[in-house]
């Protein structure tokens, strides 16, 4: 029997197929209809959102649920899949005429961009476990693209460990098979609730939680992602991807976990301890590096805290929270990966304190670094703060304050690298030389960042679909204070921060591959142990 | 007693976490290789060891009661572990294929004593 093929189909096999051709055929002009098709996609997704309605379901096999397979986009999928595709359009438009965006790079690239659609779209917890797996193996041939001495070993500990994560996920499975005969989303959200006795969700519970944490890098299963993310044989627009949408996945899953145990097992403890540990610890490995990348590769984990800390308190707010940090985060990490990976090219090194005077190198670019750390440390009119102010409205003051003066701290050092004032002028500045449609990238992320901080009233009724929570976002009191714990920052920072001894030891932390299995060991039993203290 | 406690589900949790101490406690990286296959193998033991509602598992002891009445085995295990078997092939072959070109560029099977020469490098 010949169905109907559903549209959702397109968001995997339209960059998949066009990758595939221009792998096999070479022509460069696959290249542009990539950014079309990415372009097609994002205004398809708008479409389904305004005109045609969400959820909208494609089924995959003649069989009905519970046996057959479906996909769904809902109104979270929806926003992740826009930002997915979006995300790789700025990149392949940034990237497409280097010289490391060959035909195979170009097919494991646009690969990927099908997979990580599929995984926002699948509703079924075996294909989950299948798209990881393949995304697994494409991103760790992806960051060994540049060719230099530590790239096979930084693509080894990254594929192995989450193999490992993935066997617990795929034991988890195994478990809610076993108990409830049923693999789809929503079948098993029932079979959960009709539970009597909670106890029997423990295991399952535990497997699924040890694999997602892994590869939503939750604070003692971190150490792969700066590994990943900030090696150097990755180019600076795989670093984007993986920043910015690829550990989104990872928390996509921690939201459908916890949607699915949530109403039977006491997990708010949990998940608020986890989220506080990975936002705080995040921070202070971040302040520890010298290197630019490893610096937004740590505060990647610390942005990641914080959305664990919204999906941990769950209500209406902070799940929204949830959703608009999710988006403002992918936005400007990837304007600030972007950019480290100019300054790294005009340096010539990845050390941030010998970067100086990029104001007088190239105002444009320093006016672009300056909106990405605007947005990230929540200064008002851009988009971090609207998702911190969401996220803190459940969340205890003090706490998050705390949070922000840290983010702050570690983009302190940012500033030395605009003005300079500690260093004499050198006399000669190399001009820096970038091309029209690398501009035209970094200035769609940067006009986005301040869109979605400026204009969140529409933003939040059109990508949300939801009413605005009733909150303070602006007010004249929050843009002194900001405007005062950043000056303050900067200069705690020089002054004491950056004298202590012991962020020294943190710089060089690195834990091996048996250190990581045995955190993610130690991480099972904890969470067993928790659950089973209550 | 002890027969009852021989069942598919105890028997893959046991060699699940003989696997987890192989990736913990060894350092060769062949043996971790190894050991994460021994971990994929416990996983495929649980599922077609596991079944549900009114159907059988395809092993063990209740098998042998498939033919007799009009059961048939639980399909759905089997067509995810064969999903399971190929993805495990081919994610060895590649970790296979990663370890043989680590070990060509620093001579040693030893993540600590990799770790130690790629610091050098850096």
């Amino acid at each position: 029997m010949i169905q109907s093929i559903s549209p959702l189909l397109l968001y995997v096999f339209l960059p998949f197929i066009i990758g595939m051709t221009y792998y096999v055929t070479g022509k460069t002009f696959l290249k542009q209809l990539s950014l079309m098709s990415s372009a097609g996609l994002i205004a398809y997704t708008f479409y389904l959102k305004s005109v045609h309605g969400l959820p909208v379901y494609g089924a995959l096999i003649s069989v009905p649920l519970p046996y057959g397979m479906s996909l769904k986009m809902d109104e979270l999928s929806s926003i992740l899949i826009l930002l997915n595709n979006f995300l790789f359009f700025i990149t392949t438009m940034y990237g497409f005429d280097k010289t490391y965006f060959k035909k195979r790079f170009a097919f494991v690239f646009l690969s990927l961009q099908g997979i990580i659609n599929a995984i926002f779209l699948s509703t079924d917890l075996f294909n989950l476990y299948i798209l990881l797996e393949i995304a697994t193996v494409l991103v760790a041939i992806l960051i060994m693209t540049k060719k230099e001495n530590r790239s096979v070993y930084d693509g080894l500990i990254y594929l192995m460990s989450n193999l490992v994560a993935m066997a617990f996920f795929l034991m988890g499975i195994g478990y809610c098979y076993k108990l409830f005969g049923a693999l789809n989303l929503d079948h098993l959200k029932m079979a959960i609730n009709a539970v009597e006795n909670p106890k029997v969700l423990l295991l399952p519970f535990a497997f699924l939680m040890t694999g997602v944490s892994l590869k939503a890098a939750i604070m003692p299963l971190f150490s792969w992602l700066p590994r990943a993310h900030a090696t150097p044989s990755a180019p600076s627009i795989v670093s984007v991807i993986l920043s910015g949408i690829f550990i989104k996945t990872g928390i996509y899953l921690l939201l459908k976990i916890h949607w699915l145990f949530g109403d039977q097992l006491a997990l708010m403890p949990l998940f608020l301890g986890l989220g506080y540990l990975t936002a705080v610890l995040g921070f202070v490995f971040a302040i520890a590096q010298t290197d630019i990348k490893l610096i937004l590769a740590y505060s990647t984990i610390s942005q990641m805290g914080l959305i664990l800390i919204g999906i941990g308190y769950n209500t209406d707010s902070a799940l929204m929270g949830v959703q608009y940090h999710i988006l403002s985060h992918g936005l400007f990490k990837s304007l600030l990966f972007l950019c480290a990976g100019v300054l790294i090219e005009h340096y010539h090194t990845r050390n941030i304190t010998e970067m100086h005077h990029l104001w007088k190198s190239s105002k444009p670019l320093s006016i672009t670094l300056i909106i990405g750390i605007l947005s990230i440390t929540g200064a008002p009119f851009f988009s971090g703060s609207i998702s911190k102010a969401l996220l803190s409205s459940t969340a205890p003051s003090f706490l998050m304050t705390f949070i922000s003066v840290g983010t702050l701290l570690y983009y302190a050092k940012f500033f030395n690298v605009i003005f300079s004032f500690d260093t004499k002028p050198v006399v000669s500045f190399n001009r820096l030389s970038l091309k029209r449609h690398q501009w035209a990238s970094l200035f769609m992320l940067s006009a986005l960042c301040f869109i979605l901080g400026s204009f969140y009233q529409p933003a939040i009724t059109i990508l949300l679909n939801q009413p605005l929570p009733n909150i303070t976002y602006y007010s004249f009191l929050k843009l002194i204070s900001y405007i005062f714990t950043y000056l303050f920052c900067i200069i705690f920072y020089y002054k004491i921060v950056k004298r202590i001894k012991l962020l020294d030891k943190l710089k060089t932390f690195d834990l091996s591959f048996n250190a990581i299995s045995i955190a993610l060991v130690l991480f099972f039993t904890g969470i067993l142990s928790y659950l089973l203290i209550q | 007693m002890i027969r009852d406690l021989i069942s598919g589900e105890n028997i893959s949790l046991i060699l699940f976490f003989i696997g987890v101490y192989g990736i913990c406690a060894r350092r060769n990286i062949l043996k971790t290789i190894i050991s994460l296959n021994i971990m994929q193998a416990s996983i495929i033991l649980f599922f077609i060891s596991s079944h549900t509602g009114a159907s059988y598992p395809p092993i063990g002891t209740k098998a042998s009661l498939i033919s007799k009445m009009d059961q048939i085995a639980d399909p759905v295990p089997q067509a995810l572990m064969i999903t399971a078997i190929v993805i495990g092939i081919s994610v060895t072959a590649l970790c296979l294929t990663m370890f043989v070109s680590l070990f060509h560029k620093y001579g040693s099977t030893n993540w600590g004593k990799v770790k130690r020469k790629r610091g050098e490098h850096l």
